[in-house]
């Protein structure tokens, strides 16, 4: 999908949110990358007796009842959650797009297959399959990844098929198939070049969702384990802390989650509405 | 086609369906770590133990011949024996289901209560303050992790402020569960009018309840707003208005077209809740099914795995095939 600087501006005019959800998703991604070794304390390591200090100077978000630092494993936790995030949410796309071509440009008994597939994955229950799954593979983050892009690639198979659909119909794609084009080169250049942007914007509407999945898998004990940092692994660290009133260790990293995945939702949003307005 | 085939057509479109999904759950079951016949039998059974429980559990067959008899019992509503238990599958989901049944109901019928007038009053008002408010609500509520959620307001509303009783299960402890009719606590505490246990529950259930509703109503709000404006472009809105309808009554015409999708939503997050309220029953220790399930996950107990992943997606079609049996009743435009 290219933006050009016209559609940008008129896309910053009319929806103005798009810039705080991006924003959120610069910040996060900068600490994807340089979060770890940015952290004033090490977000691995527990301080010996520096049990559940209240925020302070000397820990901004305060320790939780390991001693770690909450703030440092705060500005950490990025490179988890959202390296699981988006290879999850690029598993799912890599998987869709291909299936879904298939569903969408060649009708009869495959695409009925794949169709009646994708209803059952998407009527499983999504958390307790993913739970399920995690706990099967083990719990290693490989396995978050699989779960994420498994119970998502339904999504993208739907997508696809439903642009290609509306693709196939159109007379360039006639006018293709009657210079004598084979099927492969019109769905790789014609179907497919025209497809995907509806996908791209939505891989930011799924990446926010499936950091939401990942912190609840993880906060129940079916994902990323401590000390790796994490934020919905570090919100069940504090859970137990929360009834006696201690409520930093839990309530920072489900603010930055919180954030997270508004800022994701924010600019998918935005993104999913400008590829519709394109298309038209 | 009349309804009748319709729905005669739906329900048959089910066998396949469902086929596929205990088919899918059987294999994905094989996969569990652990040998089920050595951990029913203890660490300590002798050889011959353990492959007499292989026998008995039929897993000295082939994989086929496993399969076979798997969907047979499961046709015959029969889940299997969970080890963690030690009492049929199907027996304590029936003896679960009430209890998450209960809280997602309430807590949708309370989300749809909060998510369509304030939808409407957006869409009738747009970009006054309430609509910017709502619209905010919506984006921020569809954001919000659930568990979150749950466990700040404990802390506000239990730890600090205690109105709400302590997050434990669905009663007080010193109370006796009323007898059961319908396995909801509040409904079954009203037919044997028992007063106290009906204030019990319903002070447990405020919570885990409010939560629920307060995050899922996001979605149901966005759809509201967004059906509720495309209704009111529409040719027969301008023409009552152009006739002099009072207000009013043009809102409730156009309400009538809006609501259909605004159903659809809230019965899908219906169907996603029933697996999908995991995290809020584990945080209120509330006993449901969703609680049963991470039990079983997590000691690897694979016939209440099975049995649970199973109830919850047969549930969910079956919702799924309700909201589309309630648009053919609903939807004058829709013939099939």
């Amino acid at each position: 999908m290219i933006l050009d600087r016209r559609q940008l501006r008129h896309l910053i005019r009319t929806r103005p949110s798009v810039l705080v959800g991006a924003a959120i998703v610069g910040v996060t991604l900068i600490l994807a990358a340089i979060g770890p070794s940015i952290a004033p304390f090490d977000p691995r390591t527990a301080i010996p007796g520096e049990q559940l200090k209240s925020p302070g100077f000397v820990h901004l978000m305060g320790t939780d009842d390991n001693g770690m630092d909450v703030f440092s494993r705060v500005i950490a936790s990025p490179q988890t959650d959202l390296t699981i995030a988006i290879l999850g949410t690029f598993g799912a796309i890599a998987a869709g797009i291909p299936l879904g071509l298939v569903a969408g440009y060649y009708r009869g008994f495959v695409s009925e297959l794949l169709m009646r597939l994708s209803d059952i994955v998407q009527s499983f229950p999504v958390f307790i399959l993913g739970m399920a799954l995690v706990v099967v593979t083990g719990q290693e983050i490989r396995n978050v990844v699989y779960v994420v892009a498994v119970v998502n690639c339904p999504i993208y198979v739907r997508l696809i098929r439903g642009q290609v659909l509306f693709l196939r119909e159109r007379p360039f794609i006639e006018a293709a198939r009657a210079i004598g084009g084979r099927d492969s080169w019109i769905i790789r250049e014609h179907i497919l070049a025209n497809a995907i942007g509806p996908v791209m914007a939505n891989a930011s509407v799924t990446i926010g969702w499936a950091i939401l999945l990942t912190a609840g898998l993880s906060f129940i004990g079916a994902g990323v384990r401590v000390p790796t940092p994490e934020w919905g692994s570090m919100i069940a660290v504090g859970a137990k802390n929360v009834y006696t009133g201690e409520w930093w260790p839990s309530v920072f990293p489900g603010l930055a989650l919180a954030f997270t995945v508004l800022g994701f939702a924010l600019l998918g949003e935005a993104l999913v509405h400008l590829a519709d307005r394109t298309r038209r | 086609m009349t309804a009748g085939r319709y729905v005669i057509r739906r329900l048959v479109l089910l066998v396949p369906q469902v086929l596929g999904v205990t088919t899918i759950v059987f294999f994905l079951i094989r996969l569990l770590p652990g040998d089920p016949a050595y951990m029913i039998a203890g660490s300590l059974a002798t050889k011959d133990v353990i492959a007499s429980v292989r026998r008995q559990l039929g897993l000295d067959r082939p994989i086929w011949d496993q399969y076979i008899i798997y969907l047979d019992r499961v046709a015959h509503g029969d889940l299997g024996k969970s080890w963690l238990t030690s009492s049929q599958v199907t027996q304590d989901i029936l003896q679960r289901m009430p209890a998450t049944l209960e809280l997602i109901t309430l807590a949708l019928i309370l989300a749809f209560c909060i998510a369509l007038p304030l939808g409407m009053l957006t869409a009738l008002r747009p970009g006054t303050v309430i609509d910017r408010l709502a619209s905010a609500y919506g984006m921020l509520a569809g954001a919000m992790p659930d568990f979150w959620w749950a466990l700040f307001l404990v802390f506000i509303l239990f730890g600090k402020l205690r109105v709400v009783p302590a997050p434990i299960g669905r009663l007080d402890i010193a109370l006796v569960p009323p007898p059961q009719v319908t396995g909801f606590y509040t409904v079954d505490s009203i037919i044997a009018g028992d007063w106290p246990v009906f204030w019990s529950a319903l002070a447990h259930l405020a919570l885990p309840t409010f939560t629920l509703a307060f995050v899922y109503a996001g979605p149901i709000l966005k759809m509201a707003r967004s059906t509720m404006s495309q209704a009111l472009l529409g040719n027969f809105v301008q023409y009552a208005r152009a006739s002099g309808l009072p207000g009013h009554v043009v809102a409730r015409y156009a309400l009538r077209n809006a609501l259909l999708p605004v159903i659809t939503m809230t019965g899908i997050t219906y169907g996603y809740l029933i697996g999908g309220a995991v995290l809020i029953e584990q945080i209120f220790a509330w006993g449901g099914l969703g609680q049963y399930a991470v039990q079983a996950i997590t000691s690897s107990d694979y016939m209440a795995v099975s049995g649970v992943v199973l109830t919850t997606t047969m549930f969910s079609l079956l919702v799924y095939l309700a909201v589309d049996l309630i648009y053919l009743a609903v939807d004058p435009r829709i013939r099939y």
